[in-house]
């Protein structure tokens, strides 16, 4: 922690604990609630800021109808001026902090997902935007997300919502002050504003963008391999099952159709890798700031295992998460309350159940005990609902454990 | 009733008695709750939501719900704290933040440090502003805070990073 880090946290606690308590209090002054009386200027300043990072969204018959845009320049700093980059400009050497994923634990052909943590401006500018959608109640906020494939896979993230007060038709270069490369915000949709944040997108590719109907919520034809994977920016129900084992080994696994693979969220912070597994594509994350907590998102059709892991080596919670996703459909009622339905359902996926999904499910129908896998010290056993409580076992080195379960108590 | 539970009671709680008739021992519980809980609550509220009216009826409405359950709600306080974070953060989302009822300016002098750190964190998103408050007013852990909210650990970790670097652009 720096030095700044414990100043902002010691002001924190100061003002927390000498304002909240008077929020409320009879002979306070009306004049104005704090944050917006002030803060015209403030407002003024934040929305000078939110503008740096170009965080514009269309209106949508504009852009329809008459596809101009606009590099923006003089919104940045000068020394941040963009470039212009084509795809072949694009920087490749990008891993420079990733060094917290033990190397030993990572596989030689582990593909990088997010070659370092996201630059300032896709954070800010992302979360400025989602909070002046939320400020908005905007009815039809969504997010939905696209990635592609290779060493270093574009990265797309649409945000939807309506801010009818942008400009129109903007594209900013964020190049220059990034460390992602070819990474762009613009904003376009025929049927609905939207936000593209684009990783390894050329500035053509985002471009053609501008013709998907991504706010219909529908299944789209993307080029360049990107394909869509579950994820909420800012996910409202979890499905949480926790096993306690020694030595402050835990995992904790969040279920749900509605959440996306959280580890995804987390990489606005932090790096991702991506792995292929045989169970489908698992996504991992560690905390820089505490190498002890392992996150692993797994997409299994249109459902998310999120597997949280405490002092588990990254192989042994990429693992678990795989041998406990892709179980039965008795399984999953057995995690998944049956009376907590997703309250905002993701856009349909498109596709169907993959093949080795369905073996999967074959075999474990085929199957009349406990169906096991051994990682390490770790034992996971999927039970069929009915023959015992219909939820996943996990064993530490032999050692039973405590579980946490919505259901199962 | 009101001779059993005494007074204050909540209108929306009295109105609740009337059609629930929970028992003798529950209102007495349910009123000593409100009695012991109430300000920090609405306090508590009032930080997330910065809308003074909206946090009463985001604690009433939670006092009416422990009416319904408080049978079966094993720790009333930790259901009470919970619910009062989720349900600002979910009202505060449905609602547009032009406040109907804005805060008060805090009865208390502000130094003009405490006045700009104030005002960015009023500034920051409603998940955001949620999780500082929690942290470093109600003094809760990450795993404290997860359960309170019922998010992963890693969305806490992440969701206070994210605020706490935007305060430091703030502040700087």
């Amino acid at each position: 922690m720096t030095d700044l880090d414990s100043d902002i946290e010691r002001r924190l606690r100061e003002v927390l604990h000498a304002v909240i308590p008077h929020l409320l209090d009879a002979d306070a002054d009306d004049a104005a609630r704090p944050g917006v009386r002030s803060s015209r200027a403030r407002r003024v300043r934040v929305l000078a800021a939110a503008a740096a990072v170009a965080l514009v969204a269309l209106t949508v018959g504009s852009l329809a109808t008459s596809r101009r845009h606009v590099e923006v320049v003089g919104t940045a700093p000068p020394q941040e001026t963009a470039t212009p980059v084509s795809v072949a400009d694009e920087p490749t050497s990008t891993t420079s902090t990733t060094a917290t994923i033990d190397p030993a634990q990572r596989p030689p052909d582990a593909d990088l997902f997010l070659p370092t943590v996201l630059p300032d401006g896709f954070d800010a500018g992302a979360a400025s935007y989602i909070a002046r959608t939320d400020a908005a109640a905007t009815p039809g906020f969504w997010t939905r997300l696209f990635v592609g494939t290779g060493d270093r896979p574009p990265v797309l993230l649409v945000i939807g919502g309506s801010e009818p007060s942008s400009p129109v038709g903007e594209i900013q270069d964020m190049t220059a002050r990034s460390s992602w490369p070819s990474y762009r915000l613009a904003v376009a949709g025929p049927s609905g504003a939207a936000l593209l944040a684009s990783g390894g997108l050329a500035k053509q590719q985002l471009r053609a963008l501008g013709d998907v109907d991504f706010a219909a919520q529908q299944p789209v034809t993307l080029p360049d391999g990107l394909t869509e994977v579950p994820y909420d920016q800012a996910p409202d129900t979890t499905y949480a099952v926790t096993w306690n084992g020694p030595s402050d080994r835990s995992v904790t696994v969040n279920v749900g159709s509605s959440h996306g693979v959280d580890a995804l969220s987390n990489g606005i912070t932090w790096p991702i890798e991506v792995r292929d597994t045989p169970t489908g594509q698992i996504f991992v994350s560690v905390d820089e700031s505490d190498a002890t907590f392992v996150q692993v998102g797994h997409v299994v059709d249109d459902h998310v295992v999120n597997v949280e892991a405490r002092n588990l080596t990254v192989d042994e919670a990429v693992a678990v998460a795989e041998s406990i996703a892709p179980t039965t459909p008795d399984v999953w009622a057995g995690i998944v309350p049956p009376d907590r339905t997703p309250a905002t359902p993701l856009p349909p996926m498109g596709g169907t159940l993959p093949q080795r999904f369905s073996d999967r499910l074959g075999a474990l129908a085929d199957t009349d005990g406990p169906v096991a896998s051994q990682h390490g010290d770790i034992t996971v056993s999927l039970r069929r609902s009915g023959e015992s409580d219909g939820c996943v076992d996990l064993t530490f080195g032999g050692t039973p454990t405590s579980r946490s379960c919505p259901t199962c108590g | 009733m009101p001779g059993v539970v005494g007074e204050p009671l909540l209108p929306a709680l009295r109105h609740a008695t009337a059609t629930g008739d929970p028992g003798a021992a529950d209102l007495a519980l349910i009123d000593a709750l409100y009695r012991a809980h109430r300000d920090e609550l609405a306090a508590l509220a009032a930080a997330i939501t910065l809308d003074r009216e909206l946090a009463m009826e985001v604690v009433h409405d939670v006092f009416v719900g422990l009416q319904r359950h408080v049978g079966n709600v094993a720790n009333p306080a930790g259901y009470l704290h919970r619910s009062v974070v989720q349900r600002s953060i979910s009202v505060l989302r449905r609602r547009r933040t032009s406040s109907r009822h804005p805060l008060p300016r805090p009865a208390v002098v502000l130094t003009p440090e405490i006045d700009e750190t104030w005002q960015a964190v009023t500034a920051l998103p409603v998940r955001e502003r949620a999780v500082v408050v929690l942290r470093f007013w109600r003094d809760l852990s990450e795993a404290d805070i997860a359960d309170t909210l019922g998010w992963p650990v890693g969305t806490v970790k992440s969701t206070l990073h994210r605020a706490l670097r935007r305060l430091k652009e703030q502040l700087r």
